[in-house]
């Protein structure tokens, strides 16, 4: 009898295993509104559609303070599509859509979508494309950053030449005239920095440079103290420049340009790299010297063009010996930013930042070839009265306009990517970004640790996840794929998932725009160290 | 030998029930249950492609004591088995002493991929261990051109079929994931499975009499 019985089950089972053989979990094939969609007016209707017919446990709209809102209707099921009526309008704001189903196999399935309303949303699926900075704005904020490094540099090198160099009267007149537009100019590319730069942080549409939350994003990041320095250090030196050099100031030029320059030690990868009190002075000594050398190129020109040569051979005299203890200065303040964010020689041509500072090194170096002809042959044949000497110092200073552009170019570029030392120090902390607050954990699982930081950890901003992960020896792992899932049990929210861009070996970087409602978060970290082998790593974030 | 072949049939019987009714993976094998020690025919089922691509790469990983594995030759896709060593060598059939064997088989690129809405099988014959009551976990992972869908996740406890409470914790551990690696779990045959193995007790175990002719053939 137990024989029959254990077969009868058997068989039973059997059974059921041939005619229904593939059960699944639901998959949410789509929404409406769709995931990351920007509206124009509120939804009338949510609609789940998976790939099998579920059953709703609950269906909801929260939203920024997890409420719930919306007024939806009770549930309906149409084929695989659950969907529900939005009875009340939404304000403009950015919601979340969240879901818990029963499969066809009996078994709970979660999820969430999020959507705004009137605002700009940002892109997930961009954001885990590629890591960040992949919205359209990127452009014109690396065209802005462009034209915000040329002018603050041609201002502020327009004070220390005006200080530092005689020169004929008409010269000099231009000289505080170029001063003035470039302070001009430099003053509204901080302020445009704070729209484009906001935009592009939460990944905007076209339309988000006029969105009160980007401008707000970008005040709230690094962007804006520079501009709160930057703005009143070139307000003081367009009075200055404005007094003409008749009413020169060197207290007031000095105090100016030194204020222009110190708005770009609160920002970017250099100047807040540790140790900032060396770094800090060294980014600012390479700031001056650049800007001096960028702010003589058009004065020694007209010079070379306007005045006679003998006079034209005395100012690139005078220039040639500031210009020594310049480049001295140049390059060693440039060596050690170099060596600073590198951390390692061979990470100048295996890393994207390294590549883009080698380019930036060469076009430095062909540069300093071009000063260096212009100091050992036409300073002294402009000295000794040799008419030609002054048209080819012309066109030897246009090729120097060239290169100078370019090396600015790439100093733009280099802002737009991550150092190797940032990397490093995002291994133990955001501490070299110059982000503030944000959350660091340090996960173990087996032989294994993830060092995980999110910054800001605030539901107003998108969030970046760092995770680096390493094997009980310190070493890098390589992970073939990780992906974090994030949950807020306060809120009934599941299922926000994301997958990591790796930026160095062992290194994953996301983008969060979902983690909108204060709270507790749960994070779950799935880590393959080989396509079998996942390793899951859990930790709660405090999400302000 | 009664009671233990009930208890593993009983209970296999019963989560291919349950398996069967509430919680089958994406990823499956057909044979959710398999007689140990027999050399079997396995078909790995992909159910589904990823989301927005198809799957043009699918990855098995052959669990520990699962021997001499042929994949089977599968139109349209390259097959490739990828070898691990085995220390110490373990006995093998006929007195053979097995020191290498099959860890992963691939299956790729293919002549087209699976769409999300499509199922495809992938074959292999396999000599399973003689464990009845083990769960085997057939780990998968399926590629796609920019995207994984793994179906690799294993209990944190072992399963033991003799645990009274081995079906709620089965059901709990396919409940509490939507990557389970596919199972099969085996439980005692009921007789050796070539049937030149077979004695007159096994003949008789499956309601054969055995006749005096055959009887008089067996003395011969």
């Amino acid at each position: 009898m137990t024989r029959f019985l254990a077969l009868f089950f058997a068989s039973l089972g059997l059974a059921f295993s041939l005619a229904s053989p593939a059960w699944s979990h639901a998959v949410l094939l789509g929404s409406t509104p769709a995931a990351e969609a920007s509206l124009d007016v509120s939804p009338t209707e949510l609609v789940f559609k998976f790939n099998e017919n579920v059953g709703p446990i609950f269906i909801k709209i929260l939203d920024r303070t997890g409420a719930e809102v919306g007024d939806l209707s009770d549930w309906a099921v149409d084929g695989n599509d659950v969907l529900t009526k939005v009875n009340a309008e939404l304000p403009n704001g950015t919601y979340i859509a969240t879901y818990r189903v029963i499969s066809a196999d009996t078994h709970p399935v979660g999820g969430s979508v999020v959507f705004a309303v009137g605002e700009a949303v940002a892109s997930m699926e961009n954001v885990s494309a590629a890591g960040g900075q992949t919205s359209g704005w990127v452009i014109p904020v690396a065209i802005n950053r462009f034209l915000q490094y040329g002018a603050m540099m041609l201002a502020a090198g327009a004070a220390l030449f005006a200080i530092g160099m005689t020169v004929p009267g008409p010269v000099e007149q231009s000289v505080f005239k170029m001063g003035r537009m470039a302070a001009t100019v430099a003053a509204a590319t901080y302020i445009l920095a704070l729209g484009f730069g906001g935009a592009e942080m939460l990944l905007g549409g076209p339309s988000a440079f006029f969105s009160p939350d980007a401008w707000s994003q970008g005040l709230g990041s690094t962007l804006g103290p520079s501009a709160l320095i930057g703005i009143p250090g070139l307000l003081i030196l367009i009075f200055a420049f404005g007094k003409g050099p008749e009413g020169k100031s060197t207290p007031v030029l000095l105090l100016g340009s030194a204020i222009a320059v110190a708005s770009f030690l609160v920002t970017g990868h250099a100047a807040t790299a540790p140790p900032a009190w060396m770094m800090a002075p060294v980014v600012a000594v390479h700031l001056f010297c650049a800007s001096f050398w960028i702010a003589a190129l058009y004065p020694l020109a007209k010079t070379a063009q306007d005045a006679d040569v003998i006079q034209a051979g005395a100012v690139m005299t005078q220039f040639s010996d500031r210009a020594v203890w310049t480049v001295g200065a140049l390059f060693v303040s440039g060596a050690v930013i170099t060596w600073t964010q590198l951390e390692s020689p061979t990470n100048l041509f295996s890393t994207d930042y390294g590549l883009r500072l080698a380019a930036k090194i060469a076009i430095f170096l062909a540069l300093l070839g071009l000063a260096a002809m212009n100091k050992i042959v036409l300073t002294p044949a402009l000295e000794k009265g040799d008419a030609a000497a002054s048209s080819k110092l012309r066109k030897s200073i246009k090729f120097e306009y060239a290169a100078m552009v370019l090396i600015i170019s790439a100093a733009v570029s280099l802002t737009l990517v991550t150092p190797p030392r940032a990397t490093m120090d995002m291994e133990g902390g955001m501490g070299g970004m110059g982000m503030g607050g944000g959350f660091q954990a340090t996960l173990t699982k087996g032989k294994y640790t993830a060092d995980f930081s999110i910054d800001p950890g605030a539901t107003t901003a998108s969030n970046m996840v760092m995770i680096t992960f390493k094997d009980d020896a310190g070493n890098p792992v390589e992970m073939v794929d990780v992906n974090i899932v994030w949950s807020l049990p306060s809120a009934g929210l599941e299922g926000i998932e994301g997958r990591g861009e790796m930026v160095t070996p062992g290194m994953f970087h996301f983008m969060f725009d979902q983690l909108i409602i204060p709270g507790e978060w749960e994070a779950r970290i799935d880590a393959f160290v080989d396509d079998f082998d996942k390793q899951i790593f859990r930790t709660t974030v405090p999400v302000k | 030998m009664l009671k233990p072949a009930f208890i593993t049939t009983a209970a296999v019987g019963a989560v291919v029930l349950m398996s069967a009714t509430s919680a089958s993976a994406h990823n499956y094998m057909t044979a959710l249950r398999a007689p140990a020690n027999y050399m079997h025919d396995m078909e790995a089922r992909v159910a589904h492609g990823c989301l927005a691509e198809d799957v043009v790469e699918v990855r098995v990983k052959i669990p520990d004591g699962v021997f001499r594995v042929t994949p089977m030759n599968t139109r349209d896709w390259e097959v490739e088995a990828e070898m691990r060593n085995v220390d110490p060598p373990v006995a093998g059939d006929g007195g053979r002493s097995i020191t290498s064997t099959v860890d992963t088989i691939i299956w790729k690129n293919p002549a087209k991929g699976i769409p999300f809405n499509r199922l495809e099988g992938f074959k292999f014959r396999a000599k399973l261990p003689n464990e009845p009551g083990r769960v085997l976990f057939w780990q998968m992972v399926n590629i796609c051109a920019d995207s994984r869908d793994p179906y690799t996740d294993l209990p944190e406890q072992a399963l033991d079929i003799k645990d009274s409470e081995f079906g709620e914790k089965f059901e709990a551990f396919m409940g509490s994931t939507a990557h389970p690696a596919p199972y099969t779990v085996l439980y005692e045959a009921e007789m050796p499975q070539y049937p030149w193995e077979w004695s007159a007790e096994h003949m008789k175990n499956i309601g054969m009499t055995v006749t005096p002719s055959e009887q008089t053939a067996e003395a011969k």
